[in-house]
């Protein structure tokens, strides 16, 4: 019986540190690159002008990567543009499936996929975030996040 | 781990074979509370940091309420076990010959955790599924919670029930314990609205770091690296009782 729950609590250890292993990349988005190229489970903060987004790629599940995106925060500008909207969206999560065909490319990697999900996200997408963008913050949030994505930190 | 660990779980084993009605009512009521709930709290929500996301009030509080019908069933629970079978009406200083207090302690939390644990995927079935509330989380963090919420009122009944004296004081104690829980727990009184020192300890208190957690899992949809500090500080809850009730318990023997 002791075997059996010596199991069962090493299990639930596993559990818990498996849940919680995901490499920091910081602001460091080289490093990001390096594990969206293989849907490895890390994080990167995007930052500019104070709005803060955190980019997590949460790894493969069934046939996609799984990436969720959250907003840490919004700043100063953003925030007296839009101040209900912002106090709002701080905190919430947007979760996004890229389909897992374009890993099989070598040369390929997610970062392209993941910049284009702005357009992709009714097919792809679900989570507080999408649901507030349903109403009139959809352009206002799709053309800010799409332009600090890919114009400051990829390219 | 502890002389006579597996004796223990089979005493409780065959007590809860026994206990079969009032465990069944346990199982039941979480499932009616929640369809009580739900047919109840329909109102649409648009004030606060959850406004123009459509919810109910339902989907609002849904943590809140499933982890106050956790600890209240797993506290009363496990409340009655230790001061239920102390002398003169009791079998707990007979069994305590063959069993170490130890061995005692964990066999009795052991076997209800298994029940515990039959309960926790029922809520969420209820919660989530039948009745759904909504949802942006993944069910494997959000189960997760809901068992340490568990787990930390199993092992809060079992020390109110160590630190009794009688039936009578444990039963009166659950409904004050878990109060202040409640009371501290944000869903009076919001958290941000709280004076600064009072707010420092309504975020740290074991029901507080549950129901926040299971909100930011299924209302912000945060992955479980978000609350992962919460969960240490619930653990961190976990052990501390965990701890308090066994030492008061080792100590009994030398009286």
């Amino acid at each position: 019986m002791n075997k059996y729950l010596a199991i069962s609590l090493s299990l639930f250890a596993i559990l818990i540190t498996g849940c919680a292993k995901i490499k920091d990349c910081g602001t460091d988005f080289d490093c990001f690159k390096v594990n969206a190229k293989t849907c490895s489970r890390a994080k990167a903060n995007l930052i500019n002008e104070d709005n803060n987004i955190r980019v997590t790629i949460r790894g493969h599940s069934v046939d996609y990567c799984r990436v969720s995106f959250k907003i840490e925060n919004i700043g100063e500008n953003m925030r007296n543009k839009y101040p209900t909207e912002s106090g709002i969206a701080i905190g919430k999560t947007m979760n996004c499936k890229v389909d897992k065909k374009y890993s099989e490319y070598k040369d390929l990697d997610y970062i392209e996929e993941i910049t284009n999900l702005p357009n992709e996200f009714d097919r792809s997408c679900s989570g507080p975030i999408k649901d507030l963008m349903e109403g009139p913050l959809k352009e206002i949030m799709i053309n800010e996040f799409k332009s600090k994505l890919s114009d400051k930190n990829i390219n | 781990m502890s002389k006579g660990l597996t004796k223990a779980l089979k005493l409780e084993f065959n007590d809860m074979k026994e206990r079969k009605i009032s465990l069944l009512f346990y199982l039941l009521v979480p499932a009616i509370i929640i369809w009580i709930y739900y047919i109840s709290a329909t109102m649409t929500i648009n004030w606060g940091d959850y406004a123009s996301l459509n919810l109910k009030l339902y989907d609002l509080f849904a943590s809140d309420v499933f982890s106050i019908i956790i600890i209240f069933i797993t506290t009363q629970l496990m409340v009655l076990r230790i001061v239920g079978e102390r002398a003169p009406y009791g079998t707990l200083d007979r069994e305590l010959i063959a069993i170490s207090r130890i061995g005692m302690y964990f066999g009795k939390l052991f076997a209800n955790l298994i029940f515990v644990l039959l309960q926790v995927i029922i809520i969420y079935i209820f919660g989530f599924i039948i009745f759904p509330a909504r949802n942006y989380g993944s069910p494997i963090p959000i189960l997760l919670f809901l068992f340490l919420i568990a787990l930390f009122g199993l092992i809060s009944g079992l020390t109110i029930s160590i630190f009794s004296k009688n039936k009578e004081q444990a039963i009166q104690l659950i409904p004050f314990f878990v109060l202040i829980l409640l009371l501290f727990s944000g869903l009076f009184v919001p958290l941000d609205q709280m004076p600064g020192n009072i707010r420092l300890i309504a975020e740290n208190m074991p029901l507080t770091l549950g129901s926040q957690s299971l909100k930011m899992l299924t209302l912000d949809g945060v992955g479980f690296e978000d609350v992962q500090f919460k969960m240490w500080k619930l653990l961190s809850w976990i052990g501390v009782i965990t701890l308090a009730g066994l030492v008061k318990f080792e100590l009994e023997r030398n009286r």
